[in-house]
């Protein structure tokens, strides 16, 4: 009883904190939830013309399709792997960099250096996939030159499913680096320098300093970050694939989206699409829940 | 919380349901009451007026008031979505034209080019339909024609065509088959269909096939290559000529249509558009490419091929989206002897080619045979109601028997020139009776074609006349080439026709088989050890429900030839 | 001891400055191939396989065909129309949001928290989200683009992270003085949050100056699609019409010119779309500046 009175009373202190976020609530609501209404299509055998008021409600045919498929293992494995190695590799990497460029005096250079990196996010898809193929085939800078230097033979290493991880790893992070690092930079820039002045007159050197000045000072970005890109294991998009697989390296490169897009070429089968989608946002959603349980309990950051 | 959260979601779905409930059109509710609306219409509102005369050509304008339609408009093979841009139809003398003979003026709702397929689902989702939809036989209305009258979707023509439509009903009674390809399998007329007039007797024009560099032939002293032995022979010359790649297939399935048509597949499994294909074999059997015997031998030939380097050696990576460009280059290059092209590419290719060499010379060449003697035979779709571009009547419109003569208008033969040429004396003189094309349209800067879609009407060309256009249009070469790879092969017809819970089905099992079936392929070309496991590669096709396939396929078969 | 340290040091300086040129040469050269590209002739473009570091022969075809179409330079207007007006809303309303869920003891703060993020992995897919616009008139408008997008939870969670480092003694002392959330919001935590504000401005900015597809879904009329747009269906338009032409034989060799054209086209319609944006980081870059919070403590 108590406790129910002080929530109240809670809530009518600060009742201008709810007026304020009243409008994004509103906004969510509106605009995402009442789409999401319209997932009840992935239990459907859902015909455009009928809509959803009158497609046919199939339950968890949509569903055991998808796990019957022969090659659900794969693409789910293939799908996983990719995931896994983006977050190993391009995610800690962009932190690095934000902190090498944080360590560069000149602000000219700084700046410089920057922007260039930050280019390669505005080149289309379809430029990077045409770069891509022409590195990788067995004339190119890497399929030809770099091989041969290597290994002495040349390849074409898009014909090779064992290469088909590492060159999505690769131009992913070419990519994305100089982008990702501009939330780092940001920052960064909010620690104090006073901070470090008081460490140097203490002894302290470089390392140090960034080990327990800057690191802590950016560390909620960093958790948060990471708590958000454990969000988003099952969803490696189709677009970029789809311009460079071929059927030889399904093995490695047939991820859940593609196979699925494959599909849709048939007939436009939007129960399935939208039952595909779902499993993916349930198990991202179970891993986001995970790792901000993981990150309340070993670190002061968390999501919720 | 919990209980709040709950509280979002479900008045969240019943929002949505509300939401949709107003906004699809109340679809779902016509499909009872399709005749009553469908009866009700025609007895009034409908402002046509107007007669025909002997000839099929109408006196004055169709109707008094003005009327403006709205026309939903996807690409099809004879028109692209992105020629619909604004300057084409306002300042096209031909459309206006026809709107101002008929008094009925056409406004055209284009989708994004490259998005045709998700607009036109989201139209039907959302029950917006316009007065008319145009489109190619890609975009149908899931479950077909009969699936769209039944739903109360579209407007069914049977009962008034022939009143209202002579000229075209004329047209699709000519003779059976063209009856048979313009009705739906309940003998309905659903739409206008393109009428194709044939180029070729009884053949559907064919514009891909294979093409050789005849200057290195003629420099290794051999013949155009007749069978698959000589094939042989030509490309190890060519390799040993120093030809980095003697043939390319140019697709990265690794099944070249031209070589599975001397070994008995009149289709390959899966096209360019990575669409599967079934045929009917000589017995009126459907079947599928990937388990003939005449699949495997093909696989061992180019297996051998791939092994001697006769092939290109990444042919896999040639992906679809990249592919034109770099085939372009090499061919531009001399990297290539022989390939198989599509008339659209080939004189980029041959342009590319020319800059560097000058004595490069490209030939068509006809369609191979295993032995001397042999036919070969291609399974295509329709052979008159071409192409599947159709124009539909929706029942949104509102007054069907206008839009029925308007769609007429364009058979008669004054609508006939307008869609097919232009307007007399500006975009064409008649020579003796038949139309040339003037200066304005073959000398023109941007190039024949697309002058020619800016001056004549041909979004609303429903009875083509190829022979003529086209004997004007593509220039020899492109010509030749067409006539070659169009006689060399014999052409039959395969329609299959499926309920919408069949081609459910259907794209459930073969979302797997196809993907099977492109990975395998490509591995048994280039690795003996699955190309000699292959009939175990067959055993799984059945396990994976070929067999179940292949029976709806028949079903769907029988269905269309036995009404 | 100094010494050595400051060897080390400089060591490391310059191990840095090398390893940061290194990526920056490897950022730039794709670009400048795409750049080059765009210059060139079509024809010599055609027989180029691999990087274009220079063209074979300058030509300015490809701008030329891109610029020609006047729909283009209604449709930078419209992106910038839509970019200013939801960049805009965008900040104010997530800033509003965003502090809201950095207050630490507020109640239900975890509930909204957690209905948002849901929203960020939840989506009911293409045909929910257009019967939703649908429903609601806002088809064939500007609204049906600046919208969807304005608020992202990921924005929200970006800026709530910034909000939770800036000292409580700040708020605290404010509320002491008799301040409330509206005051305090505005008068002292934006002040302090102008890295916070420049990067969730860029992304809203990029973000909607890339965006296409909404546009593409949600708006029939052209007269109010944005530049991304317009490119892209007039690359596509232009390949179609391109091979079209080539298989009704053209006007002469006009045909096989198109097809190749296209390819030039293609790289210097990225140029065009892209140039500004590239330009605009600048002027976010001198927010990216260290030091921003010295001062505000003491005071």
């Amino acid at each position: 009883m108590k406790k129910r009175k002080n929530l109240l009373k809670q809530i009518q202190k600060n009742q201008a904190y709810y007026w304020m976020i009243l409008p994004v609530l509103l906004y969510f609501f509106v605009f995402s939830y009442i789409p999401i209404g319209g997932l009840v299509i992935a239990f459907q055998d859902f015909k455009p013309a009928k809509g959803i008021l009158q497609s046919n409600f199939v339950w968890l045919k949509n569903f055991t399709d998808f796990f019957n498929s022969i090659y659900f293992g794969r693409v789910l494995k293939n799908t996983v792997v990719l995931s896994g190695l983006s977050l190993l590799i391009c995610f800690p990497l962009p932190i690095i960099f934000a902190l090498l460029l944080n360590e560069i005096r000149s602000n000219k250079f700084k700046k410089t250096i920057q922007t260039i990196t930050y280019m390669p996010y505005f080149v289309s898809l379809v430029v990077v996939a045409g770069i891509i193929i022409d590195f990788t085939s067995s004339d190119g800078l890497i399929g030809g030159t770099l091989m041969r230097m290597l290994t002495g033979d040349k390849v074409n290493l898009l014909a090779e499913a064992k290469y088909f991880r590492s060159i999505m790893i690769v131009s992913e992070l070419w990519q994305s680096l100089g982008y990702s690092s501009i939330i780092y930079i940001a920052a960064l820039s909010g620690v104090d320098q006073q901070l470090y002045e008081a460490a140097a007159i203490d002894g302290a050197g470089r390392w140090k300093q960034i080990w327990n000045i800057t690191l802590p000072a950016i560390s909620s970005t960093i958790i948060i970050m990471l708590i958000l890109k454990c969000g988003t294991l099952l969803s490696i998009g189709a677009e970029k694939i789809i311009l460079i697989y071929n059927a030889n390296i399904y093995e490695t490169a047939d991820v859940i989206s593609t196979f699925v897009y494959r599909k849709g070429l048939q007939e436009f089968n939007y129960g399935y699409s939208t039952a595909v989608g779902m499993f993916n946002s349930v198990i991202n959603f179970i891993l986001i829940l995970v790792s901000n349980r993981l990150a309340k309990r070993f670190s002061d950051t968390n999501l919720f | 919380m919990k209980k709040r959260w709950l509280a979002f979601l479900l008045s969240g779905c019943l929002t949505l349901a509300v939401l949709s409930g107003c906004s699809s059109n109340g679809s779902g509710s016509t499909v009872n009451d399709t005749d009553d609306q469908t009866s009700q219409k025609d007895s009034e509102e409908t402002s046509v007026q107007g007669n025909i005369d002997t000839d099929g050509n109408y006196e004055g304008v169709l109707t008094e008031k003005e009327v403006t339609f709205t026309a939903f408009v996807t690409g099809s093979s004879n028109f692209t979505t992105g020629t619909f841009t604004e300057s084409v139809i306002t300042e096209n003398p031909a459309y206006n034209q026809i709107f101002k003979n008929t008094n009925v003026k056409m406004e055209f709702i284009v989708p994004t080019s490259g998005e045709e397929e998700s607009q036109f689902n989201l139209l039907i989702a959302s029950g917006k339909y316009p007065d008319f939809i145009i489109s190619g036989k890609q975009y149908v209305y899931p479950g077909g024609f009969d699936q769209a009258i039944e739903d109360g979707a579209f407007f069914d023509l049977t009962d008034y065509a022939e009143e209202y439509m002579p000229n075209y009903w004329r047209v699709i009674h000519e003779n059976e088959q063209i009856l048979k390809e313009a009705t739906t399998l309940k003998n309905r007329i659903p739409c206008a269909y393109y009428i194709y007039s044939p180029e070729y007797e009884g053949k559907e024009l064919i514009w891909e096939g294979q093409a050789i560099r005849l200057d290195i032939l003629d420099a290794l002293g051999l013949d155009m290559p007749e069978t698959i032995d000589d094939w042989e022979v030509v490309l190890t010359a060519m390799k040993d000529h120093g030809v980095e790649v003697p043939y390319s297939m140019i697709n990265c399935t690794g099944m070249d249509a031209a070589f599975l048509m001397s070994y008995g597949i009149a289709k390959p499994p899966i096209n360019a558009f990575s669409q599967n294909c079934f045929y009917a074999n000589e017995e009126g059997k459907i079947t599928y490419g990937a388990i003939e015997d005449g699949y495997k031998e093909y696989l061992n030939t180019m297996n051998r091929w791939y092994k001697n380097g006769l092939l290109d050696s990444e042919f896999m990576t040639r992906s679809y989206m990249t592919v034109s460009d770099t085939i372009i280059a090499m061919y531009g290059k001399g990297q290539i002897g022989a390939a198989y092209v599509f008339d659209g590419i080939l004189p980029t290719m041959v342009l590319a080619v020319k800059s560097e060499n000058e004595k490069a010379v490209t030939k068509a060449v006809p369609t191979p045979v295993l032995s001397q003697g042999d036919t070969v035979l291609r399974s295509v779709d329709k052979l008159y109601a071409g192409n599947g571009t159709y124009w539909a009547i929706t029942n949104n419109c509102s007054d069907p028997i206008l839009a029925m003569r308007f769609l007429d208008y364009m058979c008669s033969p004054e609508g006939i020139n307008l869609t097919n040429y232009g307007v007399e004396g500006d975009a064409y003189t008649m020579e003796d009776g038949i139309p040339a094309f003037t200066e304005k349209i073959l000398g023109a800067e941007v190039g024949t074609a697309d002058s020619w879609r800016k001056n004549s009407g041909n979004a609303l060309c429903i009875i083509g006349q190829e022979p003529v256009r086209n004997m004007q249009f593509k220039d020899a070469n492109t010509q030749e080439w067409d006539r070659v790879w169009t006689e060399s092969a014999e052409q039959y017809s395969t329609i299959v026709s499926l309920s919408a819970e069949e081609e459910t089905r259907l794209s459930t099992l073969m979302g797997d088989i196809t993907t099977y079936v492109q990975e395998m392929t490509i591995k048994a070309i280039i690795d003996e050890k699955v190309l000699n496991n292959w009939d175990e590669v067959v055993q799984k096709l059945e396990e994976m429900g070929m067999n179940e396939v292949l029976e709806m396929q028949q079903a769907g078969y029988d269905r269309y030839n036995n009404r | 001891m100094i010494e050595s340290k400051s060897i080390s040091r400089k060591i490391f300086q310059i191990c840095n400055t090398v390893i940061l040129l290194l990526l920056a040469v490897i950022c730039v050269i794709p670009i400048i191939h795409v750049v080059m590209s765009s210059l060139s002739d079509p024809v010599e473009l055609s027989k180029q396989t691999g990087l274009v570091l220079f063209p074979r022969k300058i030509s300015l075809v490809g701008y030329s065909e891109v610029l020609k179409t006047s729909s283009i330079w209604n449709g930078y207007l419209h992106t910038i129309i839509y970019v200013v007006i939801q960049t805009v809303v965008g900040v104010f309303f997530t800033a509003l949001g965003a502090y809201v869920l950095s207050r630490k003891e507020l109640p239900f703060k975890n509930a909204m928290m957690l209905m948002i993020t849901f929203t960020m992995i939840f989506n009911g897919g293409l045909i929910p989200n257009y019967m939703l616009m649908n429903g609601l008139n806002l088809l064939d408008t500007p609204w049906a683009v600046i919208i969807p997008g304005c608020i992202t939870p990921m924005n929200l969670i970006i800026m709530r992270t910034f909000f939770l480092t800036i000292p409580d003694s700040l708020e605290e002392s404010a509320k002491l003085d008799g301040a409330g959330a509206w005051y305090i919001l505005f008068k002292i935590y934006l002040p302090l949050s102008k890295a916070n504000i420049a990067v969730i401005a860029l992304f809203l900015v990029v973000a909607q100056w890339n965006s296409y597809f909404t546009a593409m879904i949600y708006l029939q009329d052209r007269s109010l699609w944005p530049l991304q747009l317009i490119l892209k269906d007039l690359i596509t338009t232009a390949k179609g019409a391109a091979v079209l032409a080539a298989q009704s034989g053209g006007g002469g060799g006009n045909s096989g010119m198109t097809v190749m054209t296209t390819k030039v086209m293609n790289y210097a319609v990225i140029v065009v779309a892209s140039l500004p944006i590239f330009c605009a980081y600048p002027f976010i870059q001198k927010y990216f500046v260290k030091g921003v919070m010295i001062g505000s403590v003491k005071g």
